[in-house]
């Protein structure tokens, strides 16, 4: 079936309308810019991410405000033991294959310097987090794909040490930190063109409906 | 035997309407949304939303609220059980529909 068809039009609304919260991408940024800041500190300094945070929480909490200015709200179903469920399943499964990396990387040496797997947990972190709503978000996957490629890629051989993404490093820990707020902001910048997009402004005409 | 096409017929106009299937189908994916939402989504103006959502309440499909956020008018829209029932039936409908004209052929007149 073609594209635009009506039909495919109302799938759009549909997924549109269950993912709204999710498709609000200002909210995300500054937490990107926040966790892409901190990767310019060198040495695993907190202290921007401290200083940061209660500025990025009060300019999610303006973007909250300028979308429901905007475009309106939508309420969901509550489920809280469900989200509850799947929030705490996505952090301890990220928590426990990181420490498995680290537990490889202590065990086996340099064998894996070369190659960043800690890259596929921020990869998969974006898979898990944007699956539901792929269709209209197919960045997320895509820059997911590039990730994993360029964590799986050798490049500690190319360039004459650990990979970037390594755990062992904290050049390498900053690294993947400027990654993932790199992808986020990019996400959330991309989430909110799709929104404002789709959610287009009202038709001026008078005329009555049939 | 009937053609995919006389099923048409059978569609619920007043939820097949394009404007009133497209608030349908977004009131059908969240348990509510308010006006402005519901105006952004279709694209509608404030009275054409209107219009539409009076004729779909006076059918019992949606359930309209309206209350004051500090000075601020806020209307809530949510579809009814039976508009919720109405509108899945209309979907699996629709869906069924598009399956058996993808199947038909126009020169014998049968599915495959």
């Amino acid at each position: 079936m073609p594209a635009n068809t009506p039909v495919s039009e109302l799938d759009r609304t549909r997924i549109l309308t269950t993912h709204f919260r999710d498709f609000q991408g200002l909210v995300l940024v500054p937490w990107g810019a926040l966790f892409a800041i901190h990767a310019l500190f060198r040495g695993g300094d907190l202290a921007p991410l401290i200083v940061g945070a209660p500025i990025a929480v009060a300019l999610s909490l303006l973007a909250r405000r300028y979308y429901r200015g905007r475009f309106g709200q939508v309420r969901q179903p509550s489920r809280p033991g469900v989200q509850l469920l799947w929030t705490l399943g996505t952090l301890v499964g990220a928590v426990a294959a990181w420490s498995a990396l680290g537990i490889a990387h202590h065990l086996l040496g340099g064998v894996l310097s070369p190659f960043g797997f800690e890259g596929l947990v921020i990869a998969a972190l974006f898979l898990v987090v944007s699956w539901p709503r792929w269709r209209m978000a197919p960045y997320y996957p895509a820059m997911a794909a590039v990730i994993a490629l360029a964590a799986l890629l050798p490049l500690g051989w190319w360039l004459g040490g650990p990979h970037p993404f390594a755990i062992s490093l904290t050049e390498g820990a900053n690294y993947l930190s400027a990654t993932a707020g790199a992808g986020l902001v990019v996400g959330g910048l991309l989430d909110h063109l799709v929104l404002a997009r789709s959610l287009r402004p009202a038709h001026d005409d008078r005329t009555d409906p049939r | 035997m009937s053609t995919p096409f006389d099923e048409l017929a059978a569609l619920d106009r007043l939820i097949h309407e394009p404007a009133r299937l497209a608030v349908t189908t977004a009131l059908s994916a969240c348990e509510s949304a308010d006006f402005l939402y519901l105006q952004r989504i279709t694209g509608l103006s404030k009275g054409n939303l209107s219009s539409h959502l009076g004729k779909l309440e006076t059918a019992g499909l949606v359930e309209i609220t309206k209350r004051f956020k500090g000075k601020t008018p806020q209307t809530w829209v949510r579809l009814t059980e039976a508009g919720r029932t109405a509108v899945d039936e209309h979907w699996q409908r629709l869906d069924g529909l598009r399956r058996r004209v993808d199947d038909w052929r126009p020169d014998t007149g049968e599915e495959q």
